[in-house]
C-alpha cells in the first residue's frame, strides 16, 4: 500500500522535529489525541549511498488549541457584562491546533507495514502530515509479533475502526499488570482479557477478595466447553503442610520465641492430621492435646511453653473460625451460586487448575491478613507443582485482584505479608515454568515497586491520585510524560496498552463484553437498603432472654442433676459435698499461705502453669484471693467450680515454685 | 450629532481629581523631566490651569459629548453590519536600507449578530515583498542612495494600507464601518519634492485600480497616488475612521481647538486663547496628556479638521497637489481612567454620525479594557503582524543577495557600500579609518 487518495492529509510539520517526536499544525476537526498519523519522507539508506522512501508513524499525544485573537481580557468582559461573544467584533473562528505526534517508528513506503524500525533521521519539518486509512493501521498493528496468538481486546480511543489485539503468549507468560482507579474500567478489562483465554482453554485461578467475578459462574453458560468453579478458602492439613499452623501463628499473632517453636513442632509431630481436616480443626485437637500436656507434664518448667503456645493458637482458632463465619454469611447472601470447598492445593491442584477451567476463590469475609496467608498457602503449592516438573498441571495464569493486598509496598510497613515473597517468587521465576500473573489494582502506588515492575505489559486507564501516577510513571519505561498527562482525563474503560503485549503503546478503549455483566452482584444500593430498612423482628426476642438470662445468673449456682444438688443456703450460694468441701479447705489453707503476701496477678500464675481459670480475673492480685480463708473466699460469690480452679491454679504454681527452687 | 447628557453612568473626575491619579502623574513626570527645574515645578500648576479652563470652555460650548457605556445597545445596534478593521504589518528587514519592502496589510470583518460561518473573515488585501519605488532613473541604489531611506517605508506602508482599506470596500457585502490603525490623513508635504522617487510600474498595479495604472511622472509619485487613494476612501460611502492609541509630542489638535474656541461665545478673546496656545508650546504638552486631563471614561471633543500639511511646509514641485489633501476631523476620546485618551480621525461627518462611530469605538475598546484599544484592530494587527521568523530569511537572503552583487561588481566603493548597508552602525570599528588613510 503507498499513500494515495485513500490517505488524507491534515496537516504540516512544524518546528524542530526530533527522531522521537514532531509538532504540526492541524487542519480543524482532522484528527484526535491517540491517532495514529504518518508522515512520508526519503531517509538515507542503509549503504548511505542514496534515498529510500519511509512512513514515520507517529501517535498523537497532544492537541493544543488557541485562539491567538481572543484577549483574556476580553473573556472577562464578555461574562462581566453577561455578552456572547458573537453578538460583538471578537473573533472565534481562527482557532489554531498544533499536534504533538509521538514517534513510534517507521516502515517502508512500499506498504508492507509488517516490520517497524526505529527511525533514525528527523522527519522532514513542513512535510505533510497524513491521515492513514483504517486498512493501512490493522495492517500496521496485525504485524504485531510473528508466532504470537492475538486477542482482541478493544478499539483505537479515536478510531473505533481499528481493533487493537495483544500477544496472548505474552500476557501468560510475561504478566500483566491493570491500574485503574475505581470506576476506571479494570474490571472490564479483566473480564475482556479473560473471556479470550477461556476461549482458548487457559486454566486460570482467579483470587476474587471482593466478588467481582463471581458473575462468571453464573454467565457459565457463554464459556460452552469450560468449567467456571466457585470456591471458598479451606485449607487442608496434610502430612507434608503441618507447617501451615506455625505461618498461621506468625503471621496472625506475635509469634513463637526458639523454645516455644520446638514445643509446637513437638505437639505438631504427636497431633496427626486426619483425611481432608481442615486447618480449623486441625488446631483445636492441637489445642487440646497441649492441655492435656500441660496438666500431665514432669517438668513443670515446660508449663509457660505450653500455656504460651496454647494461647496462640487459641488467637488463631478464633480469627480463624470469625472469619470462615463471616464468609459463610456471606456466601449465604449468594446461596444462589454453587460453592465448593476449595481442594488441597498441594494434594489435589488439578482440581484447581486444569485445562478448561476457571477456577475463582471467594475471599470475602476475611481480614487481609488472612486472605494473603491463604492466597501464599495456595500460590506456592500449585506453583511448586509447576516448579518441580511434575506435569500435574498445565500452565496456568492467576489473576490477582486488589493485588496492593496481597503484594504491599514497604512503605506500607506491610513487609512481613506472606503473599509477597510468594508472588515475587511467581513473577520472577514463574514465566520459566508456565505461570503468569495478572495484577490488578486501584492504588499503584500501595503496591510493590519491584513486583510491579516485573509485568512486562501494562494496561493503565484513569488514574487520579497524583501518587499513583508518578508510581506508574516510575515503573513504566516507556510511558512519555504526555502519555502521562492523560491518565487523569481517560474514560471508563479507556488507557493506554504498553509494553511486550504489543508492538509499541497504544491509547485504547477496552470492548465491554455486555453479556458477562450480571447486575446482581454489582454495586449495593445501601440508600435503598437503608430505606427499607426495618428493626430485626429477632431483636426483642433477644433481649427478652439475654434479660432472663441476667436474671438466672444472679440465682445461686446449682450443682447439676444427680450430682447430689446441694440445698440453698441463705447466701445464696451452693456447695459442693461435704467431705470434698473440707478437703478443698484443708488444702486451700495450705496454698495460700504460699501466695499470701505474693504480688503477681492471677494472669501471671496461669502463664506459668498453662492452666485457665478466669479470663475476667487476670489481673486482680493473687493475694487479694490468697489472704481469705476458705469460708470468705466462699462469700466472694465463687461458685465451687470457680473455686476449685483456683485451687488448683495456686496448687501448681506452687509446685512450680518449688520445683524451680 | 445629538445632544448627550455629560453623564457615561461611571464615576466622574474632576480635572483635579485626575491629575492626582498615579496613571496620569507618571506621564506628567515623564515629560516634566525633560524641561528645566523652572518649567518642572510649574507644569503641574499650568496643566491643571490649561485643563480647567479648556474643559470649562468645551463644556459650556456643548463641545464635550459623554456616551452611554451599554454593551447590548450599542451590539444590538450594529447587529448584521458587517464591520472591517484595516491594518498593516511591516517585516523587520532593517539591514536592507532602503528599498525592498515587506509588507502586508490584513483585514478583518465581522458581522455582529451574525452566528453562520460567513460571521467573519480575513483577507490579506496587500502582500508585499518587493521594490515600489523607480530607482532605474537614478542611478542605483549602491552609489547615491536616498537620503532618508526610512521615508520610502514610510510613504509604502502609507499608500498599501489605504489601498488595502479601499480594495476592502470594494468587497461583497461592502462593510458598513471601516476602522484603520494609524492616522487617516498622513503628512505627506516630507515625501513630496521632486527627489523623492516615484514608484515603479509594479508599485502602481499593486496600488491602484486598473483604470488608474497608466500614471508616469509626477502622477505615479507618492503624493499623487495617495490622494486618490484617500479620496476613494472618503467618497467610498461607508463610515470611515482610524484610530490612534500612541502617544506622541503633537499639539495640533489642542492649539486648532483653542483657535476655533474663539468663534464661540465662551471665548474670553483671541488673545488670552493664543497665550493658552503659548504655554501649551512653552510647556510642550502633548494632546494626549492634555486630553487626558479633560476628558472622563466615554467623553470625547467635537472633531476638529487639523491640517497637518500646512502651506509652509508644502515643496514647490507638489504644492498644488499637497492643497488637494483632504482636513481630517480629529478628536479625542476617553476610553478609561487608566489609559491615554484615543485619536479618532475622520473625513467629514461619517454617514452614521460621528456619536455612533465614537461610540462603536468606545465599546469595542470596553471589550479590552485594560487595553482600551478597539478589540477590532487590536485583531487584525496580530493577523498582519509579520513575525520574527518570517523577518529573519528576508534579511538573510536579501542580505546575501546585496553582499554577492556588490562583489560581483568588483568596485571597492559598492562593496564598502554594501558593508555599511549590512552592518549595524556607521561607529563599527569595520568603518574607522585605519592607518592607511
Amino acid at each position: 500500500m503507498t499513500a494515495n487518495n485513500t490517505w488524507t492529509p491534515i496537516g504540516t510539520v512544524v518546528g524542530n522535529a526530533t527522531t522521537s517526536e514532531f509538532s504540526f499544525i492541524l487542519k480543524s476537526f482532522k484528527s484526535r489525541v491517540g491517532d495514529l498519523v504518518a508522515v512520508q519522507m526519503e531517509v538515507p539508506d542503509e549503504a548511505r549511498q542514496g534515498k529510500q522512501s519511509i512512513y514515520v508513524w507517529g501517535r498523537v499525544v497532544t492537541i493544543n488549541r488557541f485562539n491567538p485573537f481572543f484577549p483574556y481580557e476580553a473573556a472577562q468582559e464578555l461574562s462581566n457584562e453577561g455578552l456572547s461573544l458573537q453578538d460583538t467584533i471578537l473573533s472565534n473562528s481562527r482557532d489554531q491546533l498544533e499536534a504533538g505526534v509521538l514517534i513510534l517508528g517507521c516502515t517502508a513506503a512500499d506498504g508492507n507495514f509488517k516490520n517497524l524500525y526505529p527511525l533514525t533521521y528527523p522527519v522532514q519539518p513542513a512535510a505533510e502530515v497524513l491521515y492513514p486509512p483504517a486498512k493501512a493501521i490493522k495492517e500496521l498493528l496485525a504485524g504485531g509479533i510473528p508466532g504470537h496468538t492475538p486477542m482482541r481486546i478493544g478499539t483505537l480511543i479515536a478510531r473505533q475502526d481499528v481493533d487493537i489485539s495483544i500477544s496472548v503468549d505474552r500476557v501468560v507468560a510475561r504478566h500483566m499488570a491493570i491500574l485503574a482507579m475505581t470506576g476506571g474500567g479494570k474490571t472490564v478489562a479483566a473480564r475482556r482479557i479473560l473471556r479470550e483465554l477461556i476461549d482458548l482453554g487457559y486454566p486460570l485461578l482467579i483470587l476474587d477478595p471482593h466478588g467481582d467475578y463471581l458473575g462468571l459462574w453464573q454467565k457459565r453458560e457463554l464459556f460452552q466447553g469450560s468449567t467456571v468453579r466457585l470456591l471458598y478458602p479451606h485449607i487442608a492439613m496434610t502430612e507434608q503442610n503441618r507447617h501451615i499452623v506455625e505461618i498461621l501463628i506468625n503471621k496472625m499473632t506475635e509469634g513463637l520465641t526458639e523454645p516455644q517453636r520446638e514445643v509446637l513442632s513437638e505437639c505438631l509431630s504427636e497431633v496427626d492430621p486426619e483425611e481432608g481436616e481442615s486447618v480449623l480443626r486441625y488446631i483445636k485437637r492441637l489445642r487440646d492435646t497441649i492441655a492435656r500436656k500441660a496438666s500431665r507434664v514432669s517438668d513443670r518448667r515446660k508449663l509457660p511453653t505450653l500455656s504460651v503456645c496454647r494461647r496462640q493458637l487459641g488467637v488463631v482458632e478464633n480469627r480463624l473460625e470469625r472469619m470462615e463465619l463471616t464468609n459463610e454469611r456471606m456466601r449465604q447472601r449468594l446461596r444462589h451460586l454453587k460453592f465448593e470447598q476449595m481442594p488441597d492445593p498441594q494434594g489435589c491442584p488439578e482440581a484447581i487448575i486444569s485445562p478448561r477451567t476457571i477456577s475463582i476463590l471467594y475471599l470475602g469475609g476475611y481480614d487481609h491478613l488472612t486472605q494473603t496467608t491463604i492466597a501464599s498457602i495456595l500460590l506456592e503449592a500449585i506453583y511448586e507443582h509447576r516448579a518441580n516438573l511434575s506435569n500435574r498441571i498445565p500452565p496456568f495464569l492467576a489473576v490477582i485482584e486488589e493485588a496492593h493486598t496481597f503484594i504491599p509496598s514497604s512503605r506500607e510497613g506491610a513487609s512481613d505479608v506472606p503473599s509477597l515473597e510468594t508472588i515475587r517468587k511467581l513473577i520472577t521465576e514463574g514465566r520459566k515454568f508456565g505461570t503468569g500473573l495478572v495484577l490488578i489494582s486501584q492504588r499503584p502506588s500501595r503496591v510493590d515497586e519491584t513486583i510491579l515492575s516485573q509485568c512486562n505489559s501494562f494496561l493503565i486507564l484513569r488514574l487520579v491520585n497524583p501518587r499513583d501516577q508518578n508510581f506508574v510513571k516510575q515503573i513504566m519505561e516507556n510511558l512519555s510524560e504526555q502519555d502521562a498527562r492523560m491518565l487523569p482525563g481517560f474514560g471508563p474503560g479507556q488507557g493506554i496498552i504498553s509494553g511486550q503485549a504489543v508492538r509499541f503503546p497504544l491509547l485504547a478503549r477496552i470492548r465491554m463484553d455486555e453479556d458477562l455483566i450480571y447486575t446482581d452482584l454489582g454495586d449495593e444500593n445501601f440508600l435503598k437498603q437503608a430505606q427499607d430498612w426495618k428493626p430485626d423482628p429477632h431483636a426483642p426476642v433477644r433481649k427478652r432472654v439475654a434479660g432472663k438470662i441476667q436474671q438466672l445468673s444472679r440465682l445461686p449456682d446449682r450443682r447439676p442433676k444427680g450430682r447430689g444438688t446441694a440445698p440453698k443456703h441463705e447466701n445464696g450460694d451452693s456447695t459442693p459435698p461435704e467431705g470434698r468441701d473440707q478437703s478443698e479447705q484443708s488444702r486451700w489453707d495450705k496454698v495460700r499461705k504460699v501466695f499470701a503476701m505474693d504480688t503477681r496477678a492471677i494472669g501471671d500464675l496461669e502463664a506459668v502453669t498453662g492452666l485457665d481459670w478466669d479470663q475476667s480475673r487476670r489481673r486482680e492480685k493473687v493475694a487479694s484471693y490468697a489472704k481469705l480463708p476458705w469460708k470468705k473466699l466462699k462469700a466472694q460469690g465463687l461458685s465451687s467450680h470457680k473455686r476449685s480452679r483456683l485451687l488448683q491454679l495456686l496448687e501448681a504454681a506452687a509446685a512450680f515454685s518449688a520445683h524451680n527452687q | 450629532m445629538p445632544d448627550s447628557p455629560l453623564n457615561t453612568g461611571r464615576k466622574k473626575l474632576t480635572v483635579k481629581e485626575r491629575l492626582r491619579e498615579p496613571h496620569i502623574l507618571a506621564e506628567m513626570v515623564k515629560l516634566s523631566l525633560n524641561q528645566s527645574s523652572a518649567s518642572q515645578k510649574e507644569f503641574l500648576q499650568v496643566l491643571e490651569g490649561l485643563a480647567g479652563a479648556i474643559r470649562d470652555m468645551l463644556e459650556n460650548a456643548g463641545l464635550i459629548h459623554a456616551v452611554e457605556i451599554d454593551h447590548r445597545r450599542m451590539w444590538a445596534e450594529v447587529a448584521g453590519k458587517p464591520i472591517s478593521f484595516v491594518d498593516g504589518g511591516m517585516a523587520n528587514v532593517t539591514s536592507l536600507g532602503t528599498e525592498p519592502i515587506a509588507v502586508r496589510v490584513g483585514s478583518y470583518t465581522v458581522t455582529p449578530g451574525n452566528a453562520g460561518e460567513d460571521r467573519e473573515t480575513f483577507n490579506m488585501e496587500k502582500q508585499l515583498v518587493a521594490e515600489l519605488f523607480d530607482t532605474s532613473s537614478s542611478k542605483g541604489i549602491f552609489d547615491d542612495l536616498f537620503e532618508d531611506p526610512s521615508k520610502l517605508r514610510d510613504a509604502a506602508r502609507f499608500c498599501l494600507e489605504t489601498s488595502a482599506a479601499v480594495q476592502c470596500l470594494e468587497r461583497h457585502p461592502k462593510p458598513e464601518f471601516l476602522f484603520l490603525h494609524g492616522a487617516l490623513v498622513n503628512p505627506v508635504s516630507a515625501y513630496a519634492d521632486q527627489y523623492f522617487p516615484a514608484f515603479s510600474q509594479r508599485g502602481i498595479d499593486i496600488l491602484l485600480p486598473p483604470q488608474e495604472r497608466n500614471r508616469k511622472g509626477r502622477e505615479a509619485t507618492f503624493v499623487c497616488v495617495y490622494l486618490y487613494m484617500l479620496e476613494a476612501l472618503a467618497r467610498s460611502g461607508a463610515n470611515v475612521a482610524s484610530v490612534v492609541e500612541r502617544a506622541s509630542a503633537s499639539m495640533l489638535v489642542s492649539t486648532t481647538l483653542l483657535r476655533d474656541l474663539n468663534k464661540f461665545p465662551v471665548s474670553p478673546g483671541a488673545t488670552d486663547l493664543e497665550a493658552a496656545v503659548r504655554r501649551i508650546r512653552d510647556f510642550r504638552i502633548p494632546d494626549s496628556l492634555l486630553f487626558h486631563a479633560i476628558l472622563n471614561e466615554g467623553e470625547y471633543i467635537t472633531p476638529v479638521a487639523v491640517d497637518r500639511n500646512v502651506e509652509s511646509k508644502r515643496p514647490q514641485y507638489s504644492f498644488d497637489i499637497i492643497g488637494l489633501y483632504p482636513l481630517p476631523k480629529v478628536t479625542y476620546v476617553g476610553v478609561g481612567h487608566f489609559v491615554q485618551p484615543l485619536r479618532v480621525e475622520f473625513f467629514d461627518p461619517p454617514p452614521a454620525g460621528y456619536e455612533t462611530c465614537i461610540r462603536l469605538v468606545i465599546h469595542a475598546c470596553r471589550l479590552m479594557p485594560n487595553y482600551a484599544f478597539p478589540a477590532g484592530l487590536d485583531i487584525v494587527d496580530k493577523f498582519a503582524k509579520v513575525p520574527n521568523w518570517m523577518s529573519r530569511p528576508i534579511n538573510s537572503t536579501m542580505a546575501v543577495q546585496l553582499l554577492k552583487n556588490a562583489i560581483d561588481n568588483g568596485n571597492p566603493r559598492i562593496i564598502e557600500a554594501a558593508k555599511r548597508m549590512l552592518c549595524g552602525t556607521k561607529r563599527d570599528w569595520l568603518f574607522r579609518p585605519d592607518f592607511k588613510g
